[in-house]
């Protein structure tokens, strides 16, 4: 249990401790003139006076306390080693029931797996957070040597790419729910949109990819921008028309043929067998541009004739959704993490407390009429 | 208080002026009659009335004619006609505007109207003549001498108008004085004794057979120099100031202002002026009782 100062430089701010010290000492060398008839039997002799002397001191002593306190307040103290509350901590993520769970164990410290770890007696938070991390964060803000406890469902959400390391051992409680079906990937193959001047190999090789991915075949050229679930391909040399422009910036996807040199912005996603580059992109507000290296004709790009290409063509234009379902049995945390650091118990609250009660104290002393009288 | 109104006399100080009597020393048989209080029922006077025997009454002052046509023991008595007028001389000069500072709203000049009523009182009493005279900054201010309860509302109305100002004025200045105080007069000072002027005046007066007394008025804070802070001590007549610390001054000032205050007494008594020092913490007969008491030799 030690005091530390998180801020020590704001202890300079007892240097204002000099103006209750000066004001206190001021009123001393103001002298109020006394009407003295006896004059002529005093002798003038001022004396050095032995040692300085204040008014008032017990207001100076308060402002002096006052001050004190607002320079400690700057500082920003902790109380270190303060005794940690080891109860046990059960932790419910949000969409499980957690009135029913806690009628197990009604007596130990229930809260949601939710920022700010509230507890369970407050309304619950919504359900789509991110479990693992909050897992993390909790066992880093608990003080080490609490037992705790996750009721999590099954199968999770919410997990992120590695299984989490806390620094305790956890009692992993996983609770059955049913998860929802996989959307059907077929149904949802993008279209691809032609503008431009296509010439008839190109047609053909999309055409070709059209049927490989949905079996509908390549819808007629247009100069209409694309729209929601379809793929723009420009093949032209002439530049994207603006609703074209507009509409890459605003999140879509095109493809353009157009040989040339590497941009700098631009990855290379695609290398054929010889290792040259296919297709490279390049993101373009939040659209992104997909550019063919060289005609879209199998002698200039003998990759188009590998049957693989429709696939990864459309792994590239539509890049398969990230796993979001995780069996909560496979994904019990592993410990080994780093002791939580204990928690410093913050002093300011109180601090301020007890500058507010010294401010009051300060005005009733100064402002009493007891005072008034004696000046 | 309005500013007219009567200055008043505390209760218990005024019981206690019963017991008090202006008596001068030197108009003791002045006239060969007797004492002063004797003056008054003399024989040869002029007649006043008759009144019943009383015992006590010195029987030489029994009418025997009276009696021999009523048989019945008459007293003469004559028209009261006091040969003594009783002057108060007050200091009014700034320094009668130190006040105590326990009791800031009463000033020596408050203390010295307040005595003086209370020797109006006395002088009303006996019937005598009485008279009051101001010094200050301005010059004087009197009330000529006379009787009965509407001079004592003439001095009053003095008393309520005098100010505490200036110092103590020229000698020219003070002619008043000697036109009015005739020789054998009492004549009463009531002030701080701190104007050498006012001494010398005093002492000449005494030596001009005028029947004199000093009453000197004090505050409290002269005599025990309470202070313990520094202060800037001001003279109210000359305005010089003098920084000091309380503490430091007290000692050496109770000491030198002792010594002051012996040295006037012995002056006073050189002069045949009778002293005596009220303070104003003090009840306003206490000086009195000291100086027209019985037992006083006054």
């Amino acid at each position: 249990m030690n005091l530390a100062l998180l801020f020590p430089l704001g202890l300079l701010a007892l240097a204002a401790w000099l103006v209750p010290l000066l004001v206190h000492l001021a009123r001393r060398q103001q002298y109020a003139p006394l009407e003295f008839a006896a004059l002529r039997w005093l002798r003038a002799r001022v004396r050095p006076r032995q040692r300085v002397r204040f008014d008032e001191w017990p207001l100076l002593l308060l402002r002096l306390l006052l001050l004190a306190a607002l320079a400690l307040l700057l500082a920003r103290p902790i109380l270190q080693g303060s005794a940690p509350d080891t109860r046990a901590v059960i932790a419910v993520a949000p969409g499980l029931d957690a009135a029913a769970l806690r009628a197990q164990q009604p007596e130990a410290d229930w809260r949601w797996l939710a920022p700010g770890f509230a507890s369970t007696d407050t309304p619950a938070p919504p359900a789509a957070q991110p479990l693992t991390s909050l897992l993390r964060e909790l066992d880093q803000t608990l003080p080490a040597g609490a037992p705790l406890t996750v009721y999590v469902p099954d199968p999770l959400t919410g997990a992120d790419a590695q299984r989490p390391r806390l620094s305790r051992p956890v009692q992993w409680r996983p609770i059955a729910r049913t998860a929802p079906a996989a959307p059907d990937a077929s149904s949802s193959a993008p279209r691809l949109r032609l503008g431009g001047a296509a010439d008839a190999p190109a047609r053909r090789v999309l055409d070709a990819v059209q049927r490989a991915w949905s079996g509908q075949p390549l819808a007629a050229a247009t100069d209409a921008a694309p729209v929601q679930g379809e793929i723009g391909v420009w093949v032209s040399a002439a530049p994207l028309p603006p609703t074209w422009q507009a509409w890459l910036e605003g999140g879509g996807t095109v493809l353009v043929t157009q040989a040339g040199t590497r941009a700098p912005a631009e990855t290379v996603v695609l290398r054929d067998a010889q290792g040259q580059a296919a297709i490279s992109e390049r993101r373009v507000g939040q659209g992104r541009l997909l550019r063919v290296h060289g005609a879209l004709s199998p002698s200039a790009l003998p990759l188009l004739e590998d049957p693989a290409f429709p696939r990864q063509l459309l792994t590239l234009a539509r890049p398969p959704a990230a796993p979001q379902w995780v069996a909560a049995a496979t994904h019990a945390p592993l410990t080994g993490a780093d002791a939580p650091a204990p928690q410093p118990l913050d002093l300011a609250p109180w601090l301020l407390g007890l500058i507010v009660l010294l401010f009051a104290m300060e005005r009733w002393l100064a402002t009493s009429a007891r005072r008034g009288a004696q000046a | 208080m309005p500013p007219h109104a009567p200055i008043a006399i505390p209760a218990d100080v005024r019981s206690r002026l019963k017991a008090l009597r202006l008596l001068p020393r030197g108009a003791r048989g002045a006239h060969g009659i007797g004492l002063h209080a004797s003056r008054s029922r003399g024989a040869g006077l002029e007649f006043a009335q008759y009144r019943a025997y009383e015992p006590g009454d010195e029987l030489r002052q029994i009418d025997w004619k009276l009696y021999a046509r009523s048989d019945r023991f008459f007293v003469r008595e004559s028209e009261r006609e006091s040969p003594i007028t009783t002057w108060v001389l007050i200091d009014a000069t700034a320094s009668a505007a130190q006040h105590d500072r326990a009791r800031p709203q009463w000033s020596r000049l408050d203390q010295a109207c307040a005595t003086t009523a209370c020797l109006v009182e006395l002088a009303l009493q006996q019937g005598d003549r009485f008279g009051v005279i101001a010094v200050n900054g301005d010059g004087v201010q009197l009330v000529p001498a006379a009787s009965g309860p509407r001079q004592r509302d003439r001095v009053h109305l003095l008393l309520r108008q005098l100010q505490a100002q200036g110092s103590w004025p020229a000698v020219d200045v003070l002619r008043p004085v000697w036109e009015r105080v005739q020789a054998g007069d009492l004549l009463v000072a009531l002030g701080d004794g701190f104007d050498e002027a006012g001494t010398v005046l005093l002492e000449r007066l005494a030596a001009a057979r005028r029947e004199v007394l000093q009453l000197q008025l004090l505050s409290a804070d002269e005599r025990d120099f309470p202070f313990t802070d520094g202060h800037r001590f001001r003279d109210p007549e000359t305005g010089e100031e003098l920084l000091g610390d309380g503490r430091a001054l007290r000692a050496d000032y109770l000491a030198r202002f002792g010594q002051a205050q012996h040295a006037l007494q012995a002056r006073l008594h050189a002069s045949g002026i009778a002293h005596a020092v009220g303070y104003m913490d003090q009840p306003l007969d206490a000086p009195l009782r000291l100086l027209f008491g019985p037992g006083s030799g006054a």
